[in-house]
Formats: structure tokens, C-alpha cells, sequence
């Protein structure tokens, strides 16, 4: 198991998990989304675990049957001559914490619940930091999860089974491929020689975010 | 190449059994059947029911047990509902020694949330053989979490730890064999009965802690560990939250349809937010425990205190008493409960001794003894300590530990026989002091009747505490009563340095009155109250233009 670190919650992260488009928010929202964001800091207990593995030419991880299917990850990881593939949790119990949040306030759970989907962003990302500190003068790729573009969803159990998550860090995989708990990420990355283009994740980390007419119409501009 | 088929669980199991008994070589060694976990989550994180999880165990057990295993290990588990199913199937079918061992993190938690406290005290009172740990960590890092697991159960431990971590460039474990044996022995300091190793060890690490273990050095060192233990913890728990008995805990009345017509309506209509709201909302005012009775006639008491006592531990933390007078609503609240839980209750009468104290001791509840028998309830503290005494060695008798009887001396109402309460608090001095058991009282009964019940409940909720009440059932939303428990803590020395107090006191003037919600929202359309998040508003308003939608439509068909 690595060393997981949530080191902070993205507010415009929060807030587009909870779908906002712009309009303005009201003072008592905007104390509730505090509130709710700091329950988060304290209750989630992240873990995380990661391995390295050899890309061979066929794009398949050497010593395994794992090789992913579709265009998207060989895309990614044509300058890679390895790929580190990692599963972070913020653990059950957040997971608790939401659950227990329905039965009292919906109003309150939903505002949990993006916070949560923040954190564990922010914990994804810190763990690619270490991972790049450590791994220097090489570079990562940006993570790519089961689910992005065509890498299948069904390639989810590979990552179970490979980094022996339910052992290591609690996370299970439900028959309809559902992590339980629910704020976990499954992402590989490529290691390259040479500095890799980094995409944007998403449209809390785009300059344009509070201000983007396209976001205002419920649309994006097609960059993420 | 075609792939084979898969085997049934019942044939991996016979070639396993089989296979280990083929590697004897005439040492006469014993084979287990080896239990992990089912790979689906249980209820209430997951969707596999309690009762799914038994019967794919009961297959399990009984392939093992068909296929001549020696004992039955259970092993790791990070679920304490998933460990309990197992623990149950291989109990009710077999009669093999069990043993159980989880995985923890190094906070002493497992990844579900199981407490080190809770594991311990379900699986000893389930009857379990012998458990501890394996898997999770290296030696070094499971050490402290045994000297935990030290203070709440008497039984055998058993630790198989992980060859230290893993290096997630490599995949490989760290400790070498030597490494392992020397990491492992402080653990015999606490009793260890039964060592091996998990995760990246070999036969080779075996093999040297065993030399280890059969040198001479050692044997001095083993005796010393007995004199050391360390004083042993008692308490009742959920799988996430233990209420240690060692001081006072607040048993919380609500949940109980006695004169509550809302809550009757709840159980006929199985509204389980409604119920699960009543135990939040006694969490929250500061109960240790909840009791759960679900009793009312023309509904399937059974089906519903196990449907409720589910609900109740899927969002709340705290253990629970089952409260019932039917064994079979007993029976099905003990089966359902994740942790270890107090049944309310079992009386004087033999037949009630008959019926219910085989239930507490089989699923290892502690159970609420009532003070009254076959003629009734008595009028003098010796007689009623006497039935005491009767349901004590009843329990004894069939196997059951003195700590698990707690004794209710019954409250009655002070306004129609005014002698009867000091008559009980006597009882409950010599329950607690000469019998050495601790004591259970409900309270607000005592003043039911008189004007400003609150000043006798508290008065004598107080003078009961005083002569040894340490488990006393109120109602927690009612502050006085709460004010007086909290009072009582810092008098007795359980709230060190009255800092539970303090906290409560200040913190509730810092809360300014709340303005009243009428003044607030007086002009505001339902659309405003929805925007703004005001949900009694919201719902009020919505009534009303349903009422007056109503009208509206009877008016035009006139």
C-alpha cells in the first residue's frame, strides 16, 4: 500500500459534481458546501495501491494476460516503455458517512457526495505527483481510467486482480462492475522518456470555468 | 485448448482436504478447512444478504466437514457480518473447532470499519475456539493490535502476519525468514497459542520460526507472559462501536410503540426511515445504546425486528438491545445483528429461563433479567434480589459468564405504591454490591401520573445511579435527564477532569434561539422555500396547494 494523501478539496470541483452552470450561490449554500467539504476532510481515511509493470510491443503488460482494448490507452502510452496502473479509495468510511447523510438530509447528501467525488480526485492527483517526484527524470502520462473513451469498463477486474486491491486497500468489484466503496478510481499511466501532453481534466480546471458560455447552456467545448 | 470447467465449491474442497492429507508423512498433522471471504459485499455496503452469505458458507462447511477436514478456519475477513455468517454456518453444521482470524490496517481498523474491541467480543461470544489475525500487515505492525485483542477476550490467539510490506515496484515482501521469527516473538509476551504467516512467506519462514519457538531460551520467557495479562474489557458493540461497561451507559427508550400512535402507524405502513429517524435522533442526544422493540400485535414481529434492527446498523453505529417477549422476534434480532447485543428481556419464570437464556448464549448476547416471576413482582428488595440470584444460576448453569447478567429490579410508578421505590433502589444496591452485577432500570416510569414528572424521574434516576445503576433506559431527548447522567459522570470520576461536561454546557449556550420559522418565510411561494432548502416549509406549503388542488377539483365537478 502507498502513502495516500487528500490534501484539499477543489471547490469548482465540488461544484461541478453538483452540476452548477454559473448561477449565483447563495451565502448559506455556499457555508453548506464548506461545512460538507470539511466533513469530507476529516472522515475519508484515502489509501492507495500501485505497481509498475513492463510494456510489451503488443501493448500487454508483461508478465500478465492484461493488454487494454481499444485505441484510446495505445494512443496514450505510444512513447511509454512502462505503465504503472493504481487504485485509490477514500475508504468506507466516507462511504458510511454518505450513507448515513441519506437518511437524514438528501439536500446535505448530495453536496457530500461531490465533495467526496473532489477528494478523491485530489488524492489521484497527489499520488501522480509522488509518482512523478519519484520516477524523475522520466515522465507520466495523464491518468486514463476503465470507462474513458473506449477502454472498456470490463477491463476493471484486470486492475483487481493484478494489484490485489480488495486485500490491499478494502475495495471491492461488484458483478456489474461497481467499486464498492463508491469514491474509489482505477487509472493506469504510461512512464515515458520524454515529456508527455497533459489534456485537460475536466472542466474545473480550465480557466475559462466560471465564465464559459458553453457551460451555461449545460455544454462543454469539447477540450476534456 | 479448450478451457475446463469450473469445479463446484464442494469438489475444490475434497481435493483440497485431500491433497493436504496426502503431504503427511506420518507427523499426524491437522488440516483445515480454509474459509475467506465470498468476493461479494455483504449488506448494508453491498447487495448480498446476510442470510445469501450463510447458505454459500453452509456449503462450504459441509464439503469441509463430508470431506473429513479437522477443523474449520475462517480467515481473512475484513467484514465482522461476513465473519458472523460464517462463524454461524459452521457451528450449525458441523461440530469442528472454529477459528477466526481478520485483517486489519495499521489504524486497528479493518477496511469495513470492524474495532479491534468489537472483533474480540463478537467472536468470543459467537463461541468461537480461537481468533486474531492474518494477512493485512508484517509482524512488527500487528504486535500492538494483539495487545488490544489481549483486553477483550480470554480465548487462544492466533497471528499470521504478511512477510513485512510489500514494494510496489516489485511486488515482492521484505522480511527475510530470520527477520519474520525475530518480529514475531514479543507476540508471545501476549498469549499467542497459534503463529504462522501470510503473505509472502514460504515453507522456509515455517521452518525457522519454528526452530525458534522449540529453543530452550524461550520457555522462560513463555511462563512469564500468564502473570502479565492485562485486565480483561467487557461491553456490548456494534461491528464500528463498542459501549465498554465501565461506568454509565445510557440505553435509549424510543424505539418502542407503548403509547406512541405515529410510531404504531410506522410499523403497520414498515416505514423504516421513520424508525431509523427515532435512532438517529437518540444518537445524536447522546445514547450509548438503542433498544429495539417492534411489538405490536397483527404484524410479523419476527420478520420486522430483523428488517429494523438492518436498517438501524446501516446508518447508525451503536449497539443494540433486543427487546421483545417473543423468542422467535429474539431469535431473528440476535441472527441479524453485526456485533454483539443485550436481549430485554428474560424473567423469573421458568418458562421464560426455558426459552431464552439458550438463545443469549448461543449468539453470545448478554441479557436483562427482570425481577418478577410466576407471582408477579415482588414488594420487598430481598425477594426481588432473590429472583436475581434464581436467573443468575440459571444462566450459570447452562454456560453462560456472570458479567452477561444484567438485572432490572423494575421501576414502578411512585404515585400508586409511594413504598416501592426505595425498595428498589435497595435492590439495586445489593444487586450491584453482594451479587456483583450490573444493573438496568428504566425510569421514566416512577413518576408517571404526577404533574412535572421530570423533577421525580431525575431524582430518582440520580439516587439510582447512586446505589450502583450503571445501564439506565431514558429517553436521551430529554435534556434534564441527560443534564442529570452528565452531572453524575463528573461526581463519579468517569468524565476525568469534567471535560464531557463542560463541553456540553458551553456549547449549548453558544447556540442562539432559533428564530421561528414562521417569521422567517411569511411571503415566501413554494418555489422560494424549495430554492432556499426550507424542507418543513416546502412540505407544509405543498399540503396546502394539494389541499387546495383538491377543492378546487371537487368545486368544479358540482
Amino acid at each position: 500500500m502507498a502513502d495516500a494523501k487528500l490534501t484539499g478539496i477543489s471547490r469548482k470541483e465540488t461544484l461541478q459534481y453538483l452540476g452548477w452552470l454559473g448561477s449565483p450561490i447563495p451565502d448559506e449554500l455556499e457555508d453548506e458546501i464548506s461545512r460538507c467539504e470539511s466533513r469530507i476532510l476529516e472522515t475519508a481515511r484515502p489509501r492507495a495501491v500501485w505497481r509498475l509493470f513492463d510494456l510489451l510491443p503488443d501493448g500487454s503488460l508483461a508478465g500478465t494476460q492484461f493488454r487494454p482494448d481499444g485505441q484510446d490507452v495505445p494512443a496514450l502510452l505510444k512513447d511509454c516503455s512502462q505503465v504503472i496502473l493504481m487504485a485509490v479509495t477514500l475508504g468506507s468510511e466516507t462511504e458510511r458517512l454518505l450513507r448515513t447523510a441519506q437518511a437524514r438530509s438528501m439536500g446535505e447528501a448530495v453536496i457530500l457526495d461531490a465533495a467526496a467525488g473532489a477528494a478523491v480526485e485530489n488524492v489521484c492527483d497527489n499520488l501522480c505527483r509522488d509518482l512523478e517526484a519519484q520516477f524523475s527524470p522520466r515522465f507520466l502520462t495523464d491518468r486514463f481510467s476503465p470507462g474513458y473513451g473506449d477502454f472498456p469498463f470490463s477491463q476493471q477486474r484486470a486492475f483487481f486482480d493484478l494489484l490485489d486491491i480488495t486485500r490491499r486497500i478494502g475495495v471491492s468489484l461488484t458483478d456489474s462492475g461497481l467499486m464498492l466503496p463508491q469514491k474509489s478510481v482505477t487509472a493506469l499511466m504510461g512512464l515515458a522518456d520524454t515529456p508527455q501532453e497533459h489534456r485537460h481534466r475536466g472542466c474545473a480546471s480550465c480557466r475559462l470555468f466560471e465564465t464559459c458560455s458553453f457551460r451555461k447552456e449545460g455544454k462543454h467545448c469539447g477540450a476534456v | 485448448m479448450s478451457k475446463p470447467a469450473a469445479a463446484s465449491s464442494i469438489e475444490l474442497v475434497k481435493a483440497g482436504v485431500r491433497c493436504a492429507r496426502a503431504a503427511d508423512r506420518g507427523e499426524g498433522i491437522l488440516v483445515a478447512l480454509d474459509i475467506g471471504p465470498l468476493g461479494q459485499i455483504l449488506e448494508p455496503l453491498g447487495t448480498l444478504r446476510f442470510e445469501e452469505a450463510y447458505e454459500l458458507f453452509r456449503e462450504i462447511v459441509i464439503a469441509g466437514r463430508d470431506a473429513g477436514a479437522d477443523l474449520i478456519v475462517i480467515e481473512t475477513m475484513s467484514d465482522l457480518y461476513e465473519v458472523k455468517a460464517a462463524v454461524l454456518a459452521a457451528k450449525e453444521n458441523s461440530c469442528l473447532p472454529v477459528w477466526t482470524t481478520m485483517t486489519f490496517e495499521a489504524s486497528g481498523r479493518s477496511f469495513v470499519g470492524a474495532t479491534v474491541s468489537a472483533m474480540g467480543l463478537t467472536l468470543s461470544s459467537l463461541g468461537v475456539d480461537a481468533l486474531g489475525f492474518n494477512c493485512s500487515l508484517g509482524p512488527k505492525e500487528l504486535l500492538p493490535l494483539v495487545h488490544e485483542l489481549r483486553r477483550w477476550t480470554d480465548l487462544p490467539l492466533i497471528l499470521k502476519p504478511n512477510a513485512g510490506l510489500p514494494d510496489p515496484a516489485t511486488g515482492e515482501y521484505r522480511l527475510t525468514p530470520e527477520d519474520f521469527a525475530e518480529e514475531l516473538l514479543p507476540a508471545l509476551q501476549e498469549g499467542i497459542a497459534y503463529l504462522g504467516g501470510c503473505c509472502g512467506t514460504t515453507p522456509d519462514f515455517i521452518r525457522v520460526l519454528h526452530e525458534r519457538l522449540a529453543s530452550p531460551a524461550l520457555s522462560g520467557g513463555q511462563a512469564a507472559a500468564g502473570s502479565e495479562k492485562p485486565p480483561r474489557k467487557d461491553g456490548v458493540c456494534s461491528a464500528t462501536n463498542t459501549a465498554v461497561f465501565d461506568g454509565v451507559r445510557v440505553i435509549g427508550e424510543r424505539i418502542n410503540p407503548t403509547g406512541k400512535k405515529r410510531f404504531q402507524q410506522a410499523l403497520r405502513e414498515q416505514d423504516l426511515d421513520y424508525i431509523v429517524a427515532r435512532g438517529l435522533e437518540q444518537q445524536d442526544a447522546g445514547a450509548d445504546i438503542l433498544d429495539v422493540n417492534v411489538g405490536l400485535p397483527g404484524i410479523d414481529e419476527p420478520a420486522m425486528m430483523a428488517r429494523t434492527v438492518k436498517a438501524l446498523q446501516a446508518v447508525i453505529d451503536l449497539p443494540l438491545q433486543i427487546d421483545s417477549s417473543n423468542p422467535e422476534a429474539i431469535e431473528a434480532g440476535l441472527r441479524a445483528v453485526n456485533g454483539r447485543a443485550i436481549v430485554n428481556s428474560v424473567s423469573g419464570k421458568a418458562e421464560s429461563l426455558e426459552t431464552i437464556l439458550p438463545l443469549c448464549r448461543k449468539y453470545g448476547a448478554k441479557v436483562v433479567g427482570l425481577c418478577l416471576d410466576e407471582n408477579g413482582i415482588p414488594e420487598t428488595w430481598q425477594a426481588r434480589a432473590a429472583i436475581a440470584a434464581r436467573i443468575l444460576n440459571a444462566a450459570l448453569k447452562i454456560g453462560m459468564p456472570k458479567e452477561d447478567v444484567l438485572i432490572d429490579c423494575l421501576t414502578l410508578t411512585v404515585s400508586v405504591q409511594q413504598n416501592q421505590a426505595a425498595e428498589t433502589l435497595k435492590a439495586v444496591r445489593h444487586v450491584r454490591e453482594t451479587l456483583g452485577l450490573h444493573t438496568v432500570l428504566g425510569v421514566s416510569n416512577i413518576s408517571f401520573g404526577l404533574p412535572a414528572r421530570e423533577n421525580i424521574t431525575v431524582s430518582f434516576l440520580t439516587q439510582a445511579l447512586s446505589a450502583g445503576l450503571d445501564l439506565p433506559i431514558v429517553n436521551p431527548n430529554q435534556d434534564a435527564v441527560m443534564d442529570a447522567i452528565a452531572s453524575y459522570r463528573v461526581l463519579s470520576g468517569e468524565d476525568r477532569d469534567s471535560e464531557a461536561y463542560i463541553h456540553r454546557f458551553t456549547s449549548r449556550e453558544a447556540v442562539p434561539k432559533a428564530v421561528p420559522a414562521a417569521e422567517a418565510t411569511s411571503g415566501l411561494s413554494l418555489t422560494d422555500c424549495i430554492l432556499r432548502g426550507l424542507r418543513g416549509e416546502t412540505a407544509r406549503m405543498t399540503e396546502k396547494a394539494l389541499d387546495d388542488e383538491c377543492r378546487q377539483r371537487r368545486l368544479r365537478r358540482l
